[in-house]
């Protein structure tokens, strides 16, 4: 270890020391609270994973997902989160992953009908941001492996040189081929590591034969591995490299198969009926808290390969917490095609464009036509199921008629206390309509560098699937789009426009012309009536006159990369009453251009990102000074600069700073709706490793702060939050990994006595793991130990002046001992079983204590 | 005497090109077999070939009557065969993921297989130095130093201190150390097959008891393709 590094890790120490904090992301007001540390970086290509959990394992969620897009992007796509041991995980597809940044937020639907997000405060609009980078090195490629039907019969195998362009090499397996068959002497594995010397961790590779970790018995040196098995049998054997790098990061595992001939017999590999790959697993949970026991099984099913030139994948969740009291929750998926052809059956997310349908969970069908001079897309299916609402109960006396109040109207029960309750309507809970969505884009050009697309979406409520329902409604969206490519994509141009047309109530059907007319003193063109069968048209469509344009959305992207510099252009702009079911979290009544660029710089180890948005909205709002009209201009500029040293003995480091501004100009404060309010974001990361006693060492540390100041109305829309994190990951000589994570929340909300909610969370963890039988048995243990206080203003009458008075008051104080165990042993080549267990002590002096217990056993099959 | 003299001058070429310091594992012994003794250090001790042997730029390869190797560079699976009765030495300078390839045979029958090239691949006889432009050849180094090139793919330089020529597929290169290279269209039974698609020569073995109980041994040598 250099003096260098040593200094460093002092600087780090004395910066925990002064801040005495780390950094967790939380919903910082009351609670629930939804925990999750922010992902700082990723590589393009690469999934991402991201991970949150509730902090009380009291939190009863219907549904946790992950939002995301590429920076610059219009809508956020979203996957669904799985839940875990303890919370819920998700990743970032890897093909979603681009440069020069990725956006995301991370939303749970509870039971209670609320929704959390993180980050806590306005997620949509200030995501967090992963920025994104491209491997100095490629990792080692993990090819698909070439099944034996992929070779041609007729012809001898040709040597593959699963060898990586020079720029980006890796790995290169030297022996035996990939799917090759070949004689027992000749089965021994030699792979060359062909990137430079030291970029690959040597003591991280891992070799598995057959599912057997052989690691003790390859020999490894810097340019070479080898291994050769002992007394090896005849038949099908696979080989499974995984390796980091010097940074830690995981490359790609390399996988590859060959045959090995029965003595003295040269056959082919047999041959598979139908090639195939995937994995099946079962699940069980059963979770004790607070007092009440919930068990939940869940099993799925992936599998995919190629036949010729035939792709085929396939899908399948199924968990016994499916209810038909909610959206479905168990998945299933069917895609099979060419590049020519395909269809898909199940719960898939199409995409047309952003603005019209982009990643809407349909459960049908969608197919495609792809010929590159013409295409065609079509889907159709369900993107809600009908959910039936509940009426009241009548109250009746013992004579069978309708008790009533006082004022005449009847009584009712509710259905599940049996309290009597008053209701104009007579409905518990309305339900939801059975919702379709039917959508065709025919677009010419392959899209590789040119392709023009025309969009047409529907979607529909069924009026007779549920009996109380409440806004059936009825929408169409049309538009095109365009993408051209230039320079060898050097510059990039796609545009696109929507018109959109929604009926808020179709329960009242259609109307006439005239009713349109008188009811809204205007002079359609058209008669309702001759459109029925395309879109209800009644006094509830928006907009009534598609002429104003209110309904109207477009957006212009440029890109265009030249030297070191990615510049990008934006301009967008999404009318007050556009709204295409397609793509529901779209912002509205907003225009404005957005500019970027990203400059990378020192050989591609600093990367400088600059960005400033202007904004306006509502846009259809007068800007005349009219308090009640006045559109808000939105002003963000953000600088950030990344170092990412090709030098492992120096530290990671991400600075980014955003200046958000909203202001509508009425700047008196004495006007009736006056906007004026700043938010400033700063966030400091670094990441380091080194090597200490023999072993490696990966220590992070991070700031995130966020100030909005509000003109206005301090008092109660100030917003401060700070997080502090700081995590060593130790990984030593036996196969142990320890990591130690301090983290701390100070965030508060309004200002003054009368007004300030405030809450302190701290974090102290400690995990380990350490495999055991040639890694096949991992052991993983941990401690966290949480406490928080959060406190709001209450009013008390001051007992010497009897006036109320306003104080402090904590409204949660709470200490959380969680234990954690749990293991996973690969029981065969293929099959694997995960135990984990989690014990919880929560200790609240406000509200209540109680102990939990989670535990969780799943079996895996990869085939 | 004179093998002394070969094996000095191998040293000789080796130590120069060990003038570059990433020279390790430069190759790795694939197959092998009979009687295959692998030359390190200096002064040169000779070890049996193994399987999954690693080479590193100065060793060399000595093959006696039986004796067959199959030798993969780590670079770019660049193959070389080498055949009964043969004496080769392995050169090869890194230089970041390639391999400068330089074989000094001096004596018997060698069979090249050149993966797309990324860096250059020379092997040196006592009476020229072939560079290689294209991807398969034979080489035979007689015992009389005279080196005959069969091209079958690509092309080679054949160069001395006398002259060049440019050996194409289809013909073959002949020099001495007396006279220039020179190079005539290769008739079909000039050929050499024995290294084709992995396949070797090899001898079968086969004791028979005639019916005065004598034991005869029968030797067939055969040829895979």
């Amino acid at each position: 270890m250099t003096a260098y590094s040593r200094y460093l890790i002092i600087i780090v120490m004395v910066l925990l020391t002064v801040f005495n904090g780390f950094n967790t992301n939380l919903l910082i007001a009351q609670q629930p609270i939804l925990i999750h540390f922010p992902v700082e970086t990723g590589f393009v290509g690469e999934s991402i994973p991201i991970e949150a959990h509730f902090e009380q394992s009291t939190i009863q969620v219907i549904y946790a997902r992950l939002y995301y897009r590429v920076q610059g992007s219009q809508a956020f796509q979203h996957v669904d989160m799985q839940e875990q041991a303890d919370g819920y995980a998700a990743e970032i597809p890897a093909r979603e992953v681009k440069e020069p940044a990725m956006e995301y937020f991370v939303a749970a639907v509870l039971r209670t009908e609320e929704m959390v997000t993180s980050p806590a405060h306005n997620p949509y609009y200030n995501p967090y941001e992963i920025t994104i980078l491209k491997r100095q090195h490629e990792p080692a490629v993990a090819k698909p492996e070439v099944t034996p039907e992929k070779v041609p019969e007729a012809a001898p195998p040709k040597k593959q040189m699963r060898i990586i362009p020079t720029s980006q090499i890796s790995f290169m397996i030297l022996n035996p081929d990939p799917n090759s068959t070949i004689e027992a002497d000749d089965a021994f594995i030699v792979i060359s590591t062909l990137i430079e010397k030291g970029d690959i961790d040597k003591s991280s590779i891992r070799l598995t034969f057959d599912g057997k970790d052989v690691t003790p018995q390859i020999v490894v040196t810097d340019y070479m591995m080898t291994y050769v098995p002992e007394n090896i049998s005849a038949g099908r054997h696979r080989v499974n490299v995984q390796a980091n790098d010097t940074t830690g990061t995981e490359l790609k595992p390399l996988q590859w198969s060959f045959w090995v001939n029965r003595e003295g017999e040269f056959t082919q590999a047999p041959k598979k009926s139908i090639p195939i790959d995937g994995r099946f697993f079962t699940d069980i949970k059963n979770e004790n808290v607070s007092d009440s026991t919930r068990t939940t099984l869940t099993t799925g099913l992936d599998f995919n390969g190629e036949y010729k030139s035939i792709q085929y994948r396939g899908h399948m969740f199924i968990t016994s917490r499916e209810d038909q009291e909610y959206q479905p929750r168990n998945r299933f998926l069917l895609d099979v095609g060419t590049s020519r052809i395909g269809v898909r059956l199940g719960d898939m997310y199409p995409r047309f464009n952003d603005l019209i349908l982009w990643g809407k969970r349909v459960r049908g069908i969608n197919a495609y036509l792809k010929f590159g001079f013409f295409n065609l897309e079509y889907v159709h299916g369900e993107t809600n199921r009908a959910i039936q609402g509940k009426p009241y109960a009548l109250l009746v006396n013992i004579t069978g008629d309708t008790v009533k109040n006082a004022f005449g109207q009847p009584l009712w029960l509710h259905p599940t206390t049996g309290d009597t309750v008053q209701s104009t309507d007579g409905i518990y809970r309305y339900g939801t309509y059975k919702q379709n969505l039917m959508g065709v884009r025919p677009s010419f050009g392959s899209g590789d560098r040119f392709q023009l697309g025309l969009n047409y979406i529907k979607v529909k409520d069924d009026l007779n699937s549920i009996q109380y329902g409440i806004n059936p409604k009825d929408n169409i969206v049309v538009g095109p789009d365009i993408y051209i490519a230039l320079c060898d994509k050097q510059i990039e141009l796609d545009a696109g426009m929507a018109l959109s047309l929604i009926t808020n109530d179709i329960s009242e059907g259609v109307v006439t012309k005239a009713e349109i007319d008188s009811s809204f003193d205007t002079d359609i063109p058209f008669d309702p009536t001759d459109y029925e069968k395309y879109i209800i048209i009644n006094t509830s469509t928006t907009p009534i006159d598609p002429m104003k344009k209110t309904s109207l959305a477009y957006n212009v992207n440029f890109k265009w990369r030249v030297s070191n510099n990615t510049f990008r252009i934006r301009y967008k702009s999404i009318g007050s009453e556009y709204l295409s079911l397609g793509n529901t979290f779209l912002r509205k009544d907003i225009a404005g251009f957005s500019f970027s660029d990203r400059i990378q710089v020192y050989r591609n180890q600093v990367y400088v990102t600059l960005g400033l948005d202007n904004f306006v909205d509502g846009i259809n709002e007068k800007d005349d000074g009219n308090p009640a009209t006045e559109p808000i201009d939105l002003m963000m500029f953000n600088v950030g600069i990344s170092y990412f040293p090709r030098n492992k003995m120096l530290p990671r480091i991400n600075l980014n700073i955003k200046d958000h501004n909203r202001d509508n100009g009425l700047s008196t404060g004495a006007e009736a709706n006056p906007v004026q309010n700043k938010t400033q974001d700063i966030s400091l990361q670094i990441g380091y490793d080194f090597r200490l006693y023999e072993m490696d060492h990966t220590v992070n540390f991070s700031l995130i702060g966020s100030d909005r100041i509000d003109e206005f109305n301090p008092a109660t829309a100030n917003i401060n939050n700070n997080n502090k994190l700081f995590s060593l990951q130790t990984r030593y000589i036996i196969p142990l990994t320890t990591t130690f994570t301090f983290a701390r929340n100070q965030s508060s909300t309004g200002q003054g006595i009368a007004n300030e909610y405030t809450f302190d969370y701290t974090l102290v963890s400690f995990h380990a793991s350490y495999f055991l039988l040639n890694r096949k048995l991992k052991l993983t243990g941990g401690l966290n130990n949480t406490s928080a206080v959060g406190s709001r203003p209450s009013v008390v009458i001051d007992p010497v002046t009897s006036n109320p008075v306003f104080v402090n008051d904590e409204y949660t104080n709470f200490k959380r001992l969680a234990f954690e165990a749990g293991t996973s042993y690969q029981i065969s080549q293929n099959q694997y079983v995960i135990l984990d267990t989690r014990f919880i002590q929560f200790d609240d002096q406000v509200t209540r204590s109680y102990n939990d217990s989670i535990i969780r056993l799943r079996y895996e099959y990869k085939y | 005497m004179k093998k002394y003299l070969y094996i000095f001058l191998l040293l000789l070429v080796v130590s120069t090109l060990l003038y570059a310091a990433e020279t390790k594992d430069v190759a790795i012994i694939l197959k092998y077999r009979g009687d295959v003794k692998i030359g390190m250090d200096e002064p040169v001790k000779w070890q049996d070939a193994q399987k999954a042997m690693r080479l590193n730029s100065g060793n060399i390869i000595r093959t006696r009557d039986d004796g067959y190797a199959a030798i993969m560079f780590s670079d770019d699976k660049s193959l070389l065969k080498v055949r009964e009765n043969s004496l080769v030495a392995i050169g090869g300078i890194r230089d970041k993921a390639s391999i400068t390839k330089r074989l000094r045979c001096n004596l018997g029958e060698i069979w090249v297989k050149v993966a797309k090239q990324q860096s250059a691949f020379e092997v040196e006889t006592p009476s020229g130095m072939a560079t290689v432009k294209g991807t398969e050849f034979y080489e035979i180094v007689e015992r009389n130093s005279r080196s005959i090139i069969i091209c079958i793919e690509g092309s080679i330089l054949f160069a001395n201190k006398l002259g060049d020529v440019l050996v194409k597929a289809g013909e073959t290169g002949e020099a001495t150390p007396d006279s220039a290279p020179k190079k005539h269209k290769t008739q079909s039974d000039e050929i050499p097959t024995w290294a084709r698609d992995g396949g070797d020569t090899g001898k079968l073995e086969f004791e028979f008891e005639d019916v005065d109980g004598k034991k005869k041994l029968i030797k067939i040598d055969y040829d895979n393709n």
